[in-house]
């Protein structure tokens, strides 16, 4: 992603965190208002941490993509901790009024100095503490967000005091109030943004390249293209993986790249993927996406969040992810994760494997998507083409009627006609085009799976 | 001609239950609401209601057909997981609420009869959830489905409560609002009961179930048009009885025997007892199938199993998924001082500001060629979505300035 892009993407984020985030303090202070001193400070506290959390959550979904080993929980807790110590801080002074007011001037004024670089560095600290240990001069972003916030209170000061006043109704006191969170949160995103960019182009490496081994496709797609003189191209969606020769390794042959125009082919050859989240492309745009070859897939269209039908151990499943290895030559598709965990792993925003991560090979599964059935069908080597009948028997219990009648026709005809017998009735009524669909007037005559029996069942006939 | 109608006998069902599953206690007391307090006023709510149905539940069963997944899981496989996420949590929330309000059906019509509520939404809930996560619910699902049948007493008791025809036939066409706040609360109520989100899902899902194939897609829409048009009438008749009988006296409705007097032209000194019974009747089969269709919609999204023929050891997310709903929505009920007829029409609110993003999601699927294939949505009919989604944007809208 371009300097400038992502500065606009921290800004826009980074706003709209703090802004959610500073909600719940706002109505946290008015809801706490007739509280005692120290209940208040305690609620204001524990908002103050809220505030924190949401603001550290969208830093984080910059962040996580553009520095390599950056951990999004730890920073985010790390961000909640150290804004619940500011707000501690910042309520400080109004909440001991009785202990500080008879201080001489001199050692009030110094303790609220101290008090305050302290409030301003608090969040910076434990940013830059939890930052990946080799980013360069990763201790000036204490610097970089003392400065953001102390420009965003400024902005703040600016804009709602002048407006607020005695008397006021609650609807616009709220909405002066929203403006001035927007103009500081906006101010403190764009200034600590600055300092953003700095980070993460003195942490890109040198060398662009991929490091080789495993890596996921949630975390590889999408991402800003462009040529070698760093023009924009479009946007890397997809990976185009041909299934016509080695189905546990299936190398990928293209990236898909959507421009302003539609979607073209680029080889894999020629593109190079920044870890920080860029493609560099040395060909110009080649064929259009939508002339595949009948083994061509698309891996985030075709295979990626689509469900899968395995026989051994017989499940219908979803792919969580796509397992890919990337070597110095070419990457191939080497597994699908199949696992809940993966689905989980995604909506945390984490994008490298576990060490154990469970992978099932292409040969293993039949894909349930248009083009991915269509695909297995004519692919060498694939599952359906060599399941015993009991096996298919299970798989054409579990796809639709139409991919299952597709399924049984290419196999072989003694292996299919014992397949089909031990189907279900039901299920053998559709799939050999003898019945119609069930006749079923009650909700919940279905939901069930209807599975092959182990002897099979009467009268079937493929 | 027994021939050919035939396939249309076998295909009946998915779209004749969805849509018949509107008039279960949360549809049936919204709109009692709508007729005790507005009159005939505020019919062609329930017609527009009633189109929008048909369209949705249209696009719903073809999506299912077309490409064998269910909404939520169809959503992930084209808008990847986040976005998925997002239409699982507000189907989820969606259906927990119309769980409650079916249970809230329970404990009002176990009171009518004279039941505590304590005694009756307990044993509901487990007996709905033990038959059917033994698998045997469908055993006495006919009964149910013969004892909600009751609410047709409503086409006889509107007529007999001698309507005002002129001005219901007047109310159904002409499209009139005062914008006040219990107007468009009640509005919102019947778009989102008529058109809720756990209909849309299941209706998917029950396709898919069924192994309809492409080629009965034809007879499917007809199935689809049935069920819709029976709704609309039946929630016509149900608004008309109640502007009739209750409006016509300035009652409103605060508790179930005030709803079951609606039906008193029809059912004398037996109103209540027949409304209760009705209530049970459509409370329970709704309520087994809210639960189950959440826990498929949470599977459908994780890739994990869903069947009920399955052991538990074998779709462990399935059965846990679905006692998680009956117990959380059990629990609302029980809370000491609940109103339920409050609770009943605030769910349904909730229902129509939860349909826009699975509306949104849905209408641009049918367009959608990597997803439908030649099988998308003729331009008339997207526009049809649109307006739709329009519609309800606009009545959540004014709900919520």
């Amino acid at each position: 992603m371009g300097r400038h892009a992502l500065w606009w993407r921290w800004c826009l984020l980074v706003t709209l965190g703090e802004l959610a985030g500073f909600s719940v303090p706002a109505a946290m202070g008015v809801w706490s208002s007739t509280m005692t001193t120290a209940a208040q400070l305690a609620v204001m506290v524990g908002a103050g941490a809220v505030e924190g959390a949401f603001l550290g959550a969208a830093q984080a979904v910059v962040l996580r993509r553009a520095l390599p080993g950056f951990r999004s929980g730890t920073w985010v807790g790390a961000t909640a901790a150290a804004a619940a110590g500011a707000w501690f801080l910042g309520m400080l002074p109004s909440s001991t009024t009785h202990l500080w007011s008879r201080w001489p001037v001199v050692l009030a004024a110094a303790a609220g100095a101290v008090a305050a670089v302290l409030l301003l560095a608090s969040i910076g600290t434990a940013q830059a503490a939890v930052l990946p240990a080799g980013v360069p001069r990763r201790w000036s972003w204490v610097g970089w967000t003392a400065l953001g916030w102390c420009a965003g209170l400024v902005a703040f000061s600016a804009v709602a005091p002048p407006l607020w006043h005695e008397g006021q109704a609650t609807g616009p006191r709220i909405l002066v109030g929203l403006a001035g969170a927007l103009a500081m949160a906006g101010v403190m995103a764009a200034v600590t943004g600055v300092g953003m960019v700095r980070l993460v182009a003195r942490s890109s490496p040198s060398s662009p390249e991929q490091p080789p081994g495993p890596c996921l496709v949630s975390g590889l797609l999408p991402g800003p293209a462009y040529d070698e003189q760093g023009h924009r191209l479009g946007r890397v969606v997809d990976l185009v993986v041909d299934l016509s020769s080695d189905l546990d390794r299936a190398p990928v042959t293209d990236v898909v790249v959507r421009t302003r125009h539609g979607r073209a082919l680029v080889p894999w050859r020629s593109a190079t993927r920044w870890p920080t989240d860029g493609w560099t492309l040395r060909e110009p745009l080649g064929r259009p996406a939508t002339e595949l070859r009948p083994t061509e897939l698309l891996v985030r269209q075709d295979i990626l969040d689509s469900p899968v039908v395995t026989a051994d151990p017989p499940r219908r499943a979803r792919v969580s992810d796509v397992v890919l290895e990337i070597g110095p030559e070419a990457a191939r598709v080497v597994g699908l994760d199949l696992s809940p965990a993966g689905t989980m792993r995604r909506l945390a925003g984490r994008t490298t494997p576990e060490r154990d991560l469970e992978q099932v090979p292409l040969s293993q599964v039949h894909l349930t998507s248009q083009r991915g059935h269509a695909a297995h069908l004519v692919a060498p080597g694939a599952l359906v083409h060599r399941l015993p009948a009991h096996a298919l028997a299970e798989v054409l219990t579990r796809t639709s009627v139409a991919h299952a009648r597709e399924i049984a026709l290419t196999a072989e005809q003694p292996v299919r006609e014992h397949a089909v017998r031990l189907l279900h009735p039901l299920v053998r009524d559709r799939v050999v085009g003898r019945g119609g669909p069930p006749h079923r007037l009650r909700r919940l005559g279905g939901w069930r799976l209807h599975r092959p029996g182990a002897q099979g069942h009467q009268g079937g006939h493929a | 001609m027994r021939l050919r109608m035939a396939p249309l006998f076998a295909v009946l069902g998915p779209g004749l239950l969805a849509g018949l599953s509107d008039d279960d206690p949360a549809g049936i007391t919204t709109y009692s609401v709508l007729g005790a307090g507005h009159g005939y006023d505020l019919l062609w709510v329930l017609l527009l209601s009633t189109v929008a149905l048909i369209v949705f539940h249209d696009l719903g069963a073809r999506m299912g057909v077309v490409t064998g997944q269910g909404l939520i899981g169809l959503i992930r496989h084209r808008y990847g997981v986040g976005v998925a996420a997002g239409a699982l949590l507000a189907l989820v929330v969606a259906n927990l609420g119309t769980a409650t309000a079916e249970l809230a059906g329970v404990a009002a019509g176990s009171e009518l009869l004279g039941l505590s509520r304590y005694v009756a939404v307990p044993l509901a809930a487990v007996v709905v959830t033990w038959l059917v996560l033994a698998g045997s619910f469908h055993r006495v699902e006919h009964v149910l489905m013969a004892l909600a049948a009751v609410f047709v007493a409503y086409v006889g008791a509107g007529v007999l409560a001698h309507p005002d025809w002129a001005g219901a036939l007047h109310g159904l066409v002409t499209p009139r609002m005062s914008f006040g706040r219990d107007e468009t609360v009640i509005v919102a109520a019947t778009v989102g009961t008529t058109l809720a989100p756990w209909g849309l899902s299941f209706i998917q899902s029950y396709a898919v179930d069924k192994k309809l194939t492409t080629k009965d897609l034809a007879f499917e829409r007809l199935d689809v048009v049935l069920g819709a048009v029976l709704t609309g009438v039946i929630g016509f008749f149900v608004v008309v009885a109640c502007a009739a009988t209750l409006h016509a006296r300035g009652l409103t409705i605060q508790t179930a025997s005030d709803a079951a007097q609606a039906l008193a032209p029809l059912a004398g000194d037996l109103a209540g007892t027949l409304f209760a019974v009705g209530l049970i009747g459509a409370a329970l089969l709704a309520a087994a199938v809210l639960p189950l269709s959440t826990a498929y919609s949470i599977c459908d999204f994780v890739g994990s199993p869903s069947a009920v023929d399955l052991t538990f050891s074998e779709a462990r997310l399935f059965y846990l998924s679905n006692i998680a709903v009956t117990a959380a929505a059990a629990t609302v009920v029980l809370l000491p001082g609940v109103p339920l007829v409050p609770l009943l029409v605030s769910t349904q609110t909730l229902n129509s500001i939860l349909l826009i993003p699975l509306l949104v999601l849905m209408a641009r699927m049918g367009r959608d060629r990597t997803v439908l294939g030649s099988f998308i949505v003729s331009r008339r009919l997207a526009l049809a979505h649109v307006l739709t989604v329009a519609a309800v944007v606009v009545c959540v809208a004014l709900l919520l300035l």
